[in-house]
């Protein structure tokens, strides 16, 4: 047996030389080689793996964001119409205060012009009078030649008064 | 033509140690792996480069082959290191083995009034110490990776049972076959390379010229197709020890 294995040159220095060989070869690879890139290679895959989940999230997350803003769009649609009505209401409301006050203003002004308006016409009335009562005594005493301050307070206010009346 | 040898030939002692030419070859090897390894380890980065990404690539082929043996890509990557360097190494080997300062560059040496012609190198898997060794490594590889697997008596019980006398046989031839392994996976590797080896130093002193060119061609599929079959074997024995449902 021993004579075979020297025949095919098989020696134990030369076997063990040759194992050791490998074995810091498979040593070396492993730790400088094989180790590093299959832990790249993983973390670039769960890296992948994250960002497409994350992405999926994100557009997830877009698509519900897009729903809520189309419900608070629908939302704030339905509150703009609820605020405008609303508005359109009171607006009203106030409306027929303003113009019921306006009405009532124009009612208290108008009554007051008509009052004054009377009281002036009533002034100028009785301004006319009496001008008329001194013209009247003017024009007696001098067609019957009497002392003004003696014609008949009376006569004279019974003639204005027929004369007020005959005008009316 | 320099004698042909079954033995690799000695180049020189260190000490009573005899340093052969295939050893030589071998060390150059390991030494040009670890060059390249420490060149690459500080050039592996999350964004691959041009030379990362074909790593990358070859790698991604391997664990897909790996994949359809093992059937786990977790498996696939524990067992990488192993297999990956037993292919790898086995592969650049012969390959190197093909250039042409191989067996064409040696020491002259006159003796008893002959001229000798001793190759610096020879290629490290037509030495049967190199395919040995290798074979031993992978067979010790896959019973302590079936044992780390299944357990220390799970696993040896394939081998020694007592349930009936068959598997009792059946385990037994089984267990003379693991040795049968390591006689199968290195004289298959020696006798290829050996051959190989042979047949390019007849052509190469027959025809010198363009001849040895298909030969050469040959050669490197066959280093490339023998690192594989090592390397697949290895897989297949340790796919069959790890895997519970495998190992029976």
């Amino acid at each position: 047996m021993s004579d075979l294995l020297h025949q095919l040159g098989i020696d134990w220095k030369l076997l063990a030389s040759q194992g050791v060989n490998f074995l810091i070869l498979l040593v070396a690879l492993t730790y400088l080689v094989w180790r590093p890139l299959l832990n790249v290679m993983k973390d670039r895959r769960i890296k992948i793996e994250e960002g497409l989940k994350v992405t999926d999230e994100a557009e997830e997350r877009l698509r519900s964001i897009d729903k809520l803003k189309e419900e608070k769009s629908v939302e704030a649609d339905r509150e703009a119409l609820r605020v405008v009505t609303e508005a359109e209401a009171r607006g009203n409301e106030k409306k027929g205060e303003i113009i019921e006050n306006a009405e009532k203003m124009t009612d208290a002004l108008l009554k007051s012009a008509q009052e004054q308006a009377d009281r002036q016409a009533k002034a100028e009335e009785d301004r006319i009078m009496r001008y008329a009562r001194e013209l009247v005594t003017q024009v007696v005493s001098k067609y019957t030649d009497l002392d003004p301050s003696k014609i008949d307070e009376k006569l004279v206010t019974k003639a204005l008064a027929q004369l007020k009346k005959e005008r009316v | 033509m320099h004698e042909i040898s079954i033995k690799a030939e000695e180049i020189f002692y260190l000490g009573t140690f005899a340093v052969t030419n295939s050893l030589l070859l071998a060390i150059i090897t390991v030494l040009l792996f670890l060059i390249v390894a420490v060149w690459m380890r500080g050039r592996i980065l999350m964004i691959p480069g041009k030379l990362q990404s074909i790593f990358e690539l070859l790698i991604e082929s391997g664990l897909d082959v790996m994949d359809s043996v093992l059937g786990s890509r977790k498996l696939s990557e524990r067992h990488l290191p192993l297999i990956g360097t037993i292919f790898l190494f086995i592969m650049i080997s012969n390959w190197l083995g093909l250039l042409p300062i191989v067996g064409s560059v040696g020491i002259e040496t006159m003796d008893h009034g002959y001229h000798t012609f001793t190759p610096l190198f020879r290629a490290p898997a037509a030495d049967l110490n190199f395919t040995v060794v290798i074979a031993m490594i992978s067979v010790v590889a896959i019973q302590v990776l079936g044992v780390t697997a299944m357990g220390f008596f799970k696993h040896f019980s394939k081998y020694f049972t007592l349930k009936n006398p068959i598997l009792t046989f059946v385990g037994l031839l089984e267990f003379v076959g693991e040795f049968v392994k390591i006689v199968s996976f290195s004289f298959r590797l020696f006798g290829n390379v050996f051959a190989g080896e042979v047949l390019l130093i007849i052509i190469g002193f027959l025809v010198p010229y363009i001849l040895p060119l298909p030969f050469l061609f040959l050669e490197v599929f066959v280093g490339f197709i023998q690192a594989f079959i090592f390397a697949m074997l290895t897989l297949v024995f340790v796919a069959m020890a790890v895997r519970t449902d495998a190992a029976h």
